[in-house]
């Protein structure tokens, strides 16, 4: 009967409406991934090009649309959604609840995303790319130097990706605050599900700076306002503060569930509680406060005054305080544990040995008399590097290693897991530890090529060799994947041993994820005394338990919205919408109709 | 940039030389910790509900002792930071000489302001500076940011349209060191080349005094009619050669062309053969350059070539 | 891996369930999902006011006259006489408010058709606003701010008022639950920003230029 109520509608139609949050997620992942990919292929042929000394593999018009594509790629359609996804996975099956607060939200958000995507790498292929950079710094990127479509594209791009990410953000803050089970008051959630909530708390207040300028730049471009345009009275600097406001943020955004996804792991395996829970919650919650004051560190060489690159300088220094709590408390958690050493947790070695060199280099760069040598040479791609791959995609890959057994119901292969994680991160420090030294010998960022004279040569042909070694390690792990996928050993509810409640129900889970609904009395409720349960929810609609936000009461019960068609409409009519506007603005003339009609199809009863 | 060659890189490179010390450190007393975790075994493994509270007091002073440590090193980190920070923005004594740079797509036009009583001199691409001797730089752009930087000589400031910049710099010895336009400008950032060359200072007198003076008047036949070639094409609308009615502003003053050791920023070498494949095909040599091809017979090319490079 | 748990599973009979027979089918104000959604709503609109409020201010910084030589201050008739009008469509929409905390079908309904008639006024006094400006977005980064700051404010009001639209047409004809009355409530919140917003963007716009 539960099955029933909560499962989607048959053929095709059933999954185009289908309001499944795993489902969804699942597709988020995907999608996600699918761009990253091909994010991560364009960083191949830019280190082709860049592999010998004057090289006319690429023009210089071509290498600048691939690293302006590859980097707002994955920081737009690949980092930021594929934690997003993740987290609309596992945070309701980790609170005990049935689906998000607005399954129909949810379905919108991922097509929104989705369009976005498409947009993106169809002015790509179509030769309508953006070419200034992920940061679209002005002038460059106003019309007078970047005529054509291409940066309009981009803005474009933009408010398809922040509006998803906005939903996403807000269906993780309201379900977590108001479906967690009783008694899983906010000292008892799991630190990924903090994790979460600080990450989107984040996305609520960094994305919005991130439309207005991207909108601001699109009107500045289309219908002629002088935001950044100096002779009439705009200012190019106010674009960097805009964006960086948004920009930094926005790589914590992508950090802070990774590190969620880091305690999760080393709790499993170390088969204990973490070491100083309340120090690692109140660090991620530092953590995203703080990285809202960061920002102009980007900016130290644009003209600030010397009091504000102190206080910058200061402030960026500061946040490396809260995470290397986080990363004493999980030295001190795994001490003496003897984890077993598979995959995931291999992954998470790989993350320490990693991200921490990140982390050091990024107080070097937060150093003003080093950071003007440093900026916007290859150090600051080697330290970015460090950071977003070791500290967020390794974890990532360690978590998808370790919760695919509960999406999938196999265990994943670990021949392949291990040699992936040696081939990864082998690669990884091939490819991007040669590149601090480059920016110490004068190498500047986003340059087609170098004269022969400069000496760079030999770093960068090792730069570009541990790039395949990066792809190879990538291709097992996904070999690994597929294998496992089809022929991997069947897992079991919980074939690690794990504390929290999603491992309580069956891999994979069935659309209505526990049956009958948990309470809790423990951080770790599969590790604590039987807990009592949730009777007299309605198995015939779609019901749950709504708790109070802070010590998870019980409060009432809802109905939560089925499958429809009208998120897909939606999204249909805000694309339209929104791609209109790219070559005019009366596309808002006749795009808002279409969007209230099909907001009046969703929300009428 | 480790090997500075300015008073203010010194502080540069000592620090970065500091903190590297400290990032390796930490790394790798981090990663020793880590293994060690991994690797011991505690005597009696606790069982997880019942959550080790005894034995985790070690562990939890053992966190505060390393986060206490790791303030210490961040406050000190700060302290050599505010030490060591840059004093470029006051600007010189009055002897100190004064350059304007404007960065263009892509190309840097040098103008030194003229002394009381004196001249400006404008010209491009190579930045001669006397040793010893404190020099203002003021940087504007006139188009999109660019970002000068000569690694050796100091960090890098940017070139932002309606926000004239400074820095001061001293350059302690002779030599010639690399410049790089470091803000992405598109098409040609990678090929905005500047050379700064730090001469003795009577070295410096004398070739300022030379740069000063007007062109080289021809003095072949080729040349005379390289110079009547010039004047009668559209050249004289975008570049000055000071002396003769050319005074166009978008390119280089080309009135010492022939001093010069590359051409268009860095992307060639400055000789005869690549100043022709320049002119009649610029965008082989720097796709995206502004510069249109000289659209001329072979002939007059020749000459063309010829007067240019007798420009000395 | 398992024995962890296996070493704490005692034979213990579980405790009572929690029955959610008894609790009530909706829930009201901070109780509700919807609540919480509009309040996030709220804060990602009002951090985009905060982010042109910021803009605003930062491009007077540079200016070296506000509004620029030759352009004239926006006029105080049109905009003095919406902020009013925004202010006394709070007294129908907190009727409604209240109304709808009753289940009172024909209250809200009455209540909810005047607070849309007085949105709409606000609408069409924003157009008048618009042209009082005396300056049109393109000619200077003063223009396209303040263009910005009422467009963008009036964005939310034709969003809130097209809602009001939908509610008073389900209110009058619609099958109603419980919970299209939580939805009455949460969109009064939502008006009672759009009014609050646009308190401090009246004085940014119409009487800093004023104060010199």
């Amino acid at each position: 009967m539960l099955e029933r109520t909560w499962g989607p509608g048959p053929g095709w139609l059933g999954r185009l409406t289908d309001v499944d949050h795993k489902r969804v997620a699942i597709r988020y992942v995907l999608t996600a991934v699918a761009f990253g990919v091909l994010a991560g292929l364009l960083s191949l042929v830019m280190r082709l090009q860049l592999a010998v000394p004057d090289n006319r593999l690429l023009g210089p018009g071509t290498y600048n649309a691939l690293f302006t594509i590859h980097g707002t790629a994955m920081m737009f359609l690949f980092a930021v959604p594929v934690m997003q996804g993740l987290g609309l996975y596992l945070v309701p099956l980790m609170i005990g609840t049935r689906n998000l607060a607005f399954p129909r939200l949810n379905v919108f958000g991922y097509y929104v995303f989705l369009a976005g995507g498409l947009f993106l790498f169809g002015g790509f292929f179509l030769h309508a790319s953006p070419r200034a950079g992920w940061f679209s710094y002005v002038p460059l990127a106003s019309l007078q130097f970047s005529p054509g479509k291409g940066v309009d594209i981009w803005a474009q791009t933009i408010t398809f990706t922040e509006l998803a990410a906005l939903v996403a953000a807000v269906e993780i803050v309201v379900t977590t605050l108001k479906q967690r089970a009783p008694g899983m008051r906010l000292g008892r959630m799991p630190v990924l599900v903090w994790a979460m909530l600080v990450m989107s708390v984040m996305v609520i207040l960094a994305m919005p700076a991130i439309m207005v300028a991207s909108t601001l730049l699109a009107m500045d471009r289309l219908v002629e306002t002088h935001f950044f345009i100096p002779e009439r009275g705009g200012d190019v600097v106010l674009w960097q503060h805009l964006f960086w406001f948004f920009g930094h943020p926005e790589v914590y955004i992508i950090f802070v569930p990774a590190l969620g996804f880091v305690s999760q792991i080393l709790v499993a395996f170390s088969r204990r509680p973490l070491v100083g829970y309340p120090a690692i919650v109140g660090s991620l919650v530092t953590t995203g406060g703080l990285g809202f004051a960061l920002w102009a560190h980007h900016m130290f060489a644009a003209g600030m005054s010397h009091g504000q690159s102190v206080f910058f300088m200061v402030a960026s220094m500061a946040i490396a305080l809260p995470t290397g709590i986080q990363i004493f408390c999980w030295i001190a958690t795994l001490w003496g544990t003897r984890p077993a050493l598979r995959t995931p947790l291999l992954f998470v070695v790989g993350f320490f040995l990693t991200f921490v060199l990140g982390g050091l280099t990024g107080v070097v760069l937060a150093s003003v008399p080093v950071d003007l040598q440093l900026h916007d040479t290859f150090f600051v791609v080697a330290h970015l590097h460090y950071v977003l791959i070791g500290g967020a995609v390794f974890p990532l890959l360690g978590a998808l290693w370790y919760w695919l057994p509960k999406m999938s119901g196999r265990l994943m292969p670990e021949p392949a897991g291990r040699a992936s994680v040696a081939l990864l991160v082998a690669g990884f420090h091939l490819t991007f530890f040669p590149m601090h030294q480059l920016g110490l010998e004068g190498m500047p960022r986003r340059v087609f090529t170098y004269g022969r004279d400069t000496g760079w040569a030999g770093l960068n042909l090792v730069a570009t060799g541990g790039a395949f070694v990066i792809l190879a390690g990538l291709l097992v792990y996904v070999a690994g994947l597929a294998w496992g996928l089809r022929r991997g050993r069947l897992a079991g509810p919980d074939p690690w041993g794990a504390d929290t409640l999603e491992w309580a129900t069956a891999s994979p889970p069935p659309s209505y994820n526990h049956a009958p609904l948990p309470a809790v009395t423990s951080r770790h409720p599969l590790w604590a005394p039987a807990a009592t349960t949730v009777t007299g929810i309605r198995s015939e609609v779609r019901e749950i338990l709504v708790t109070t936000a802070g010590h998870a009461a019980p409060s009432h019960r809802q109905v939560l919205d089925g499958p429809a068609v009208a998120p897909l409409l939606l999204s249909a009519a805000v694309t339209a919408t929104l791609v209109g506007v790219v070559f005019t603005p009366w596309a808002i003339v006749w795009g808002s109709p279409l969007c209230f009609a099909a907001l009046t199809l969703w929300f009428w009863p | 940039m480790l090997r500075p060659v300015s008073i203010e890189a010194q502080p540069q490179a000592w620090l970065t030389g500091a903190l590297f010390g400290i990032t390796a450190v930490v790394f790798i007393l981090t990663s020793a910790a880590l293994i060690a975790a991994l690797v011991r075994q505690n005597p009696r493994p606790p069982t997880p509900a019942t959550g080790s509270a005894q034995d985790d007091r070690g562990r939890i002073r053992a966190v505060v002792t390393a986060v206490g440590a790791t303030a210490v090193v961040l406050a000190v980190v700060v302290a050599a930071s505010l030490a060591a920070g840059p004093h470029r923005e006051r600007a010189g004594p009055p002897d100190a000489l004064a350059v304007e740079i404007t960065g263009h797509l892509w190309w840097w036009e040098i103008t030194y302001l003229a002394p009381p009583g004196g001249t400006a001199v404008t010209t491009a691409n190579e930045l001669h500076l006397p040793a010893g001797r404190p020099v203002d730089v003021y940087l504007r752009s006139a188009d999109v940011i660019h970002s000068f930087w000569a690694p050796s000589l100091g960090g890098k400031t940017d070139l932002v349209p309606a926000r004239p910049g400074h820095f001061r710099m001293t350059p302690t010895e002779p030599g010639e060191f690399s410049g790089f336009c470091a803000e992405f400008c598109g098409l040609e950032h990678a090929r905005m080349r500047l050379t700064v060359l730090v001469d003795a200072p009577d070295t410096f007198e004398r070739w300022l005094a030379d740069e000063a003076r007007t062109a080289r008047a021809p003095t072949a036949p080729m040349e005379e009619e390289g110079r009547g070639v010039f004047l009668a094409s559209p050249c004289v609308g975008c570049h000055t050669i000071r002396g003769t009615p050319a005074s166009g502003h978008l390119g280089p003053d080309l009135t010492h062309l022939a001093e010069r050791r590359t051409l268009a920023a860095g992307a060639v070498p400055n000789s005869v053969g690549h100043l022709a494949g320049w002119l009649v095909a610029p965008q082989d040599v720097k796709p995206g350059t502004l510069m249109p091809p000289a659209g001329l017979p072979d002939h007059e090319l020749q000459a063309l070539v010829s007067y240019l490079a007798g420009l000395r | 891996m398992t024995d962890a748990r296996a070493a704490t599973a005692e034979p213990r009979a579980a405790p009572a369930a929690i029955d959610a027979a008894r609790l009530p089918h909706v829930g009201w104000g901070p109780a509700a999902a919807v609540w919480w959604a509009v309040w996030s709503l709220i804060t990602i609109e009002g951090t985009v006011f905060v982010l042109l409020v910021t803009v605003y201010v930062y491009l007077r910084g540079i200016a070296t006259a506000w509004p620029p030589e030759g352009i004239r201050l926006p006029g105080l008739a049109g905009s003095t006489a919406n902020v009013l009008l925004l202010l006394a469509s709070v007294v129908p929409t907190v009727g409604a408010h209240r109304a709808a905390l009753r289940r009172d079908r024909r209250a809200t309904t009455h209540y909810l058709v005047v607070a849309t008639v007085l949105s709409l006024g606000t609408i069409a006094l924003r157009g008048v606003e618009l042209a009082q400006l005396h300056v049109r977005w393109d000619g200077h980064a003063y223009g396209s701010i303040v263009w910005t700051i009422l467009g963008t404010h009036l964005s939310h009001l034709v969003a809130s008022t097209l809602e009001d639209v939908l509610l008073c047409l389900l209110m009058r004809f619609g099958p109603l639950e419980d919970r299209h009355y939580v939805d009455v409530t949460v969109s009064a919140l939502y008006w009672y920003f759009v009014v609050a917003a646009w308190i401090p963007l009246y004085l940014l716009v119409y009487w800093l230029p004023r104060a010199g």
